[in-house]
């Protein structure tokens, strides 16, 4: 009799336990938190079948909106293989490098991808320089709206986080059999990007704002037919860039197979008027990972840190940093008042090395982690570097 | 009396110690001074021959002389022709090679005759653009950045020929930023690839990936056992265990504009005194002891 009532209250447990995960809890959540509030376009599966417990605890967490667990560490419990990719990408998009999946997407439900505006309104919250372009001539892909066409959103093997490889992208599209006809100097490692702009242009056929001089005029020959070979073909006109290069500090780089010079420009169009393959930070990154490093790892960072070229002199400098003059001239071009008015410098020597005082003793333009771009704490720990005895 | 778990305590505490000190690197001596006081500009260079230290003073367009207790002796500009010595070697005349990067030239000098030669280098009808030399055994080896390898030049003859330039057959290779001869072959790092080359005297390549932890390796040193690589944003100095298949076995060295500390660090060297290390930041070259 007495083992009757005990398997009777067992079998009354675990049926309560049953009718409480499935069916109480499912809906006791939204007594309080409006259903409407976790519909869209499309709706995040747990949500969809009303397990909040999925991601938070009814009671106390340690963690923000009572998750159980940090973002990103919560999204990976489900999406493991997320994380795998993305340990082997070569280029990750930096939201998800910082874990910062909420910047993007909306957990409970939202527009295409979980993503909380329209994917085009979405990437250009960021990507704000793209919103200002008023092109002429406008890609089918970016005007629509549809980046993830091109890109990957989240990582990739390739610079631009582009889905596939520079050469190989456009032909998704387009036909190679029409772009073999309409490019007299065809050949297969052709970079598509390095004439068209992949978004838009003011000219015909995505051509790029900018144009090389024999280019424009359609004398392909000049360098097509040039004799001279390597950077010798570039100093061939411009002559007056070679002396640039014979500096301390120099990017003067092997020119085994090609001219060094297209290393960083275009020889037929660019966006920039000195024929930059793409941005300067993004030419200046590739082979500079530091700088993007220092930018990442610091709290306070130049606001021209991606203009590189405002103060880095590109082919060569004396200077140390290849700065486009002295230290104290070239922060000084910007910082006019700062410079005439500031701690003695120039005439003082550092008295820990000897060296000259410049900004650059204690400031770092390219990322601190202390304010006003300093090297250590400007309280107090920066200027007992040098006055001991305060 | 000490408990147990004290004693535990302590020893733990003293093989911490002796881990984080593995390597033993201490420094030990300082050179940033020329004999007439002035200090040292983004030096580029430095060697040990003949008993002294040479440096190269890129900045103030000079060479400086130091005895072994680091004392500076001569700072000299041969005939004026130094504008940005970028290295300097000894031939084994005694004769002086100094890169000079100005007009892209190798400086010959004869301190005895007080003569000056320039030289460019050609090979198969290119102009060579050198970076670093290093003589030893019967070539001046030169890094030439038109090329990204490393030339052998025979300084024999009245003018020196570039007899061949090694240059990895390595997909991708885009130029070395180091190397140094040694009695096994030639190591080189590259530039960008996080890559060091090594090529035996039969002539077989090797390859080494460096770990990508590593920021921007500028220059190597090699010992019997450890390849040393000096890290420019890292400034530290990581030595990787050649006999355990390249297994990192320490680092040493920290960012600083003190004794002992480096700054903007451009090149490491091994002498019989220890490992020589500009710093073109700090404007000096400390030599660290085992």
């Amino acid at each position: 009799m007495r083992f009757r009532l005990y398997l009777l209250f067992i079998i009354v447990s675990v049926i309560n336990l049953i009718w409480f995960k499935f069916v109480v809890a499912k809906e006791v959540c939204f007594k309080c938190h409006k259903v409407e509030k976790f519909k869209g376009k499309l709706v995040h599966s747990p949500v969809a079948k009303k397990d909040c417990e999925a991601c938070h605890t009814p009671h106390v967490s340690k963690f923000n909106k009572l998750l159980i667990a940090k973002v990103p560490d919560i999204c990976y419990q489900c999406h493991p293989e997320f994380l795998k990719n993305m340990q082997k990408a070569e280029w990750v998009h930096s939201p998800v490098e910082k874990g910062e999946c909420l910047k993007c997407h909306q957990p409970h439900a939202g527009y295409r991808g979980l993503l909380k505006k329209s994917e085009k309104e979405q990437c250009l919250t960021c990507h704000k320089k793209l919103k200002k372009e008023s092109f002429k001539f406008i890609h089918k892909p970016f005007k629509e709206g549809k980046c993830h066409i091109c890109h990957n959103p989240h990582f990739s093997q390739n610079p631009y986080l582009l889905k596939f490889k520079e050469e190989t992208i456009c032909l998704n599209c387009h036909k190679l059999e029409k772009i073999k006809s309409t490019h007299r100097y065809y050949s297969k490692n052709m970079e598509c990007l390095s004439c068209h702009n992949p978004h838009g242009s003011n000219n015909e056929y995505l051509i790029k704002q900018y144009m090389h001089k024999p280019y424009a005029q359609k004398n392909c020959k000049v360098c097509h037919e040039n004799l001279a070979k390597g950077s010798d073909m570039c100093f061939s006109c411009h002559s007056e860039v070679k002396k640039d290069f014979f500096k301390v500090h120099t990017h003067y780089l092997p020119s085994n197979k090609k001219a060094f010079c297209l290393d960083c420009h275009s020889p037929h169009t660019s966006d920039y008027k000195t024929l930059l393959k793409g941005s300067p930070s993004s030419v200046c990154f590739k082979c500079h990972p530091e700088a993007l490093k220092q930018q990442r790892d610091s709290l306070y960072v130049h606001p021209s840190h991606d203009q590189c070229l405002n103060c880095h002199n590109a082919h060569g400098s004396e200077t140390l940093g290849m700065l486009k003059g002295t230290q104290i001239s070239t922060c000084g071009r910007c910082h006019k008042r700062h410079v005439k008015f500031t701690h003695p410098i120039e005439k003082v020597k550092d008295p820990r090395n000897g060296q000259t005082l410049t900004c650059i003793t204690c400031h770092d333009p390219m990322g601190t982690n202390f304010k006003n771009n300093l090297r250590l704490n400007g309280d107090k720990e920066l200027c007992l570097e040098c006055h001991k005895g305060y | 009396m000490l408990r147990v778990s004290q004693r535990l305590l302590i020893g733990l505490f003293v093989l911490l110690i002796f881990i984080k000190n593995g390597n033993c690197w201490e420094w030990a001596l300082t050179l940033n001074k020329a004999p007439d006081g002035t200090n040292l500009y983004h030096p580029m260079s430095a060697i040990y021959a003949k008993n002294k230290f040479y440096v190269a003073d890129t900045g103030n367009s000079r060479l400086i002389s130091y005895n072994i207790k680091g004392e500076p002796l001569v700072a000299v500009n041969p005939g004026g022709k130094l504008k940005a010595p970028l290295d300097l070697t000894f031939d084994k005349k005694g004769n002086l090679w100094v890169v000079e990067r100005s007009d892209n030239m190798l400086l010959k000098i004869n301190f005895k005759e007080k003569k000056v030669e320039s030289f460019k280098l050609y090979y198969k009808e290119k102009i060579l653009f050198p970076e670093r030399v290093n003589y030893v055994g019967s070539y001046l080896y030169v890094l030439d950045r038109e090329t990204g390898g490393v030339a052998f030049v025979n300084i024999e003859n009245k003018k020196p020929v570039v007899e061949k330039i090694w240059i990895p057959k390595e997909k991708n290779f885009s130029g070395f930023i180091d190397f140094k001869v040694k009695k096994d072959g030639i190591w080189a790092l590259e530039r960008n690839n996080f890559k060091v080359f090594h090529l035996d005297k039969n002539g077989k390549e090797k390859v080494w990936n460096l770990p990508e932890s590593l920021v921007y390796p500028i220059s190597i040193e090699v010992t019997e056992n450890h390849l040393l690589v000096l890290d420019r944003y890292l400034r530290k100095i990581f030595t990787f265990d050649l006999k355990n298949n390249f297994k990192l076995a320490g680092s040493f060295l920290e960012l600083g504009w003190t004794k002992g500390k480096v700054y903007l660090p451009r090149e490491i060297k091994m002498s019989p005194l220890g490992l020589l290390i500009v710093d073109e930041g700090n404007g000096k070259v400390e030599i660290w002891k085992k």
